[in-house]
């Protein structure tokens, strides 16, 4: 009697330390998502424009030198917010038009919730995996870093 | 004193390694999306002395070295690990808008916004601040390589879209160099509802509902028609539970289900009967790879039939709803402060992304909740009676209709 008393109390703090663990989780990414949504309505002007590419020729001149269809880098439009002092919030923005054509996200979304992927397309990682299937659409994922990240990132040449 | 000495040497031989050793980072992220817009945010998670052991640092990275060299000091160091602050990607399918008798140019085609949001807490890391333009140029070219990938690969890698009860998920592996998606999952003793943290309404009675779905089942999406080989091995706690039978059903769907294009994508569902016992487990590996030349589907070396498009629910797409009309006046916003230096075209049309929202209820807060949990616990009620064993069910026991359930 005694002993499963026991039982059941270990077991009972095992599962209340592991839920708390996704609770706190949990609120991690709520609360990212909080900030998210709130970069989303921050107002225009905490936005600043941020040079990006060096060899840069008018968009004008460019329109006419290439097919508007392939995207290149500096289609790419990069802004800062640093409305909060040390909190400096990058965003991207790339449009690609798609014409008459049918658009599915799926291929969006496979790429963007596979691990492994990440290195084809972010510079600064060395290798990604999934470590956790939290619910069906939230993951945990290991991101290892290229060595020396960020403090040579200015290199970008080598990630081409 | 010497305390102070100590922490501050141990500190600046910290602060070296940092600089010079790879780094990490554990995140968690969640996807959400509808037909027009899929929106993924991605943060750090907080460390906690909780946390299982897999997801400690391991060498050669640096909250490794120092976690375990210093484990006095870890305290102080937890925020090294809790970089990824927000990052977040919003991709947008702003359709053409219909031409108005008014208008007399031609009307635009659709157009694909990607949007990501990035920020990492540099200076807590590396004491500097960051060189902006070369930062921007490293995150321009993350953006342009993201869309190179999915392009790329976005219609070769198949994914795990689902599973449900009685399935544990214990690994997921994409092997780039092979095109390969490995599974390795286990079939437990029915295992009671994990419902998803954070959900309400509709959105919880659908992953309910899904979870039951996808009893002792997963469900992969593999995004072509072209062919699709697929192996897959099972162990057992003994030869009676490996005997347990399994089928796999796969049919033609399509990604994306408010159009009325032809099916794009094959869903693949493994099902498992039950377990025997409480003790019995059933390990299963599934490794799904793109087969090169042939079409169709083939399971261990045999020509499987695809079955024709069955239904799909259009609630399966979650996305919450104030995070939907963010993202609609977002599109209004995001290009009234591009420069001169503006390569992007920036027209009247950005008005046209509207993403769908539904109007809100009128209900108060407090009202809508206790519906949807007095619908909630209904659900769960009766579904746990829908699994009743046959047993159970005898003439007398009519009397049961009329308890209260809640």
């Amino acid at each position: 009697m005694a002993q499963s008393m026991v039982t059941t109390f270990t077991s009972q703090i095992i599962v209340d330390s592991s839920t708390r663990l996704k609770q706190s989780w949990y609120s991690a990414l709520i609360t990212a998502e909080g900030q998210f949504r709130q970069f989303l309505t921050s107002p225009a002007s905490q936005w600043k424009r941020v040079s990006h590419t060096a060899d840069r020729i008018s968009p004008k001149q460019k329109g006419k030198a290439r097919a508007a269809s392939v995207p290149e880098l500096a289609d790419v439009v990069v802004h800062r917010n640093s409305s909060k002092a040390g909190e400096d919030v990058y965003r991207m923005v790339l449009e690609v038009s798609t014409g008459e054509e049918q658009v599915s996200l799926e291929p969006w979304k496979t790429v963007l919730t596979t691990a492994e992927l990440q290195q084809e397309w972010d510079p600064a990682v060395e290798d990604a995996h999934l470590v956790e299937m939290f619910d069906r659409n939230t993951r945990i994922s290991k991101t290892n870093y290229s060595l020396g990240w960020p403090a040579k990132y200015v290199s970008t040449s080598a990630f081409k | 004193m010497a305390c102070k000495v100590c922490l501050n040497v141990c500190f600046q031989i910290i602060l070296l390694i940092t600089s010079s050793s790879p780094r990490d980072s554990v995140t968690i992220s969640r996807v959400f999306s509808d037909t027009t817009t899929l929106i993924d945010i991605t943060t750090s998670l907080p460390r906690s002395p909780d946390e299982p052991a897999y997801l400690r640092p391991s060498p050669p990275f640096v909250r490794s070295n120092v976690q375990r060299t210093w484990n006095s000091l870890s305290s102080i160091l937890f925020f090294y690990s809790n970089f990824v602050l927000v990052f977040a990607w919003c991709i947008q399918h702003i359709q053409p808008q219909p031409p108005s008798p008014t208008d007399t140019k031609k009307p635009a085609g659709g157009r694909l916004r990607i949007t990501c949001f990035w920020q990492h807490d540099l200076k807590a890391l590396w004491g500097f601040g960051s060189s902006t333009a070369a930062l921007a140029q490293q995150l321009a070219t993350m953006t342009l390589s993201l869309l190179k990938t999915v392009i790329k690969r976005g219609g070769r890698v198949p994914k795990l879209a689902g599973y449900g009860n009685g399935t544990s998920i214990e690994r997921v592996r994409y092997q780039i160099d092979r095109e390969a998606l490995t599974i390795d999952y286990a079939i437990i003793p029915d295992d009671e509802e994990h419902p998803e943290l954070g959900l309400s309404g509709m959105a919880e009675v659908h992953a309910l509902r899904e979870h039951r779905r996808l009893t002792r089942s997963i469900e992969c999406v593999l995004p072509s028609l072209e062919g699709w080989d697929v192996q897959v091995t099972m162990k057992g706690s003994s030869e009676e539970v490996e005997s347990i039978p399994w089928s796999a059903h796969a049919m033609r769907s399509n990604s994306n289900p408010s159009t009325f294009s032809p099916p794009d994508q094959v869903l693949l569902r493994l099902t498992h009967g039950a377990l025997t016992d409480d003790d019995a487990v059933l390990k299963v590996k599934v490794v799904i790879e793109v087969s090169g030349g042939t079409r169709g589907l083939r399971l261990n070396g045999l020509a499987t039939k695809i079955h024709d498009l069955e239904e799909r629910d259009p609630s399966s797409h979650i996305m919450p709803q104030k995070m939907l009309q963010d993202v609609a006046s977002a599109a209004d916003l995001s290009f009234q402060t591009s420069s001169s230096l503006g390569t992007v075209s920036t027209t009247g049309s950005l008005t046209g992304a509207r993403p769908h929202t539904r109007p809100s209820p009128e209900r108060t807060a407090a009202a809508d909740k206790s519906i949807l949990s007095k619908v909630r616990r209904n659900y769960i009620y009766f579904s746990s009676l829908l699994q009743e064993p046959e047993a159970k069910w005898r003439r007398s026991m009519f009397y049961l209709y009329l308890l209260p359930c809640f």
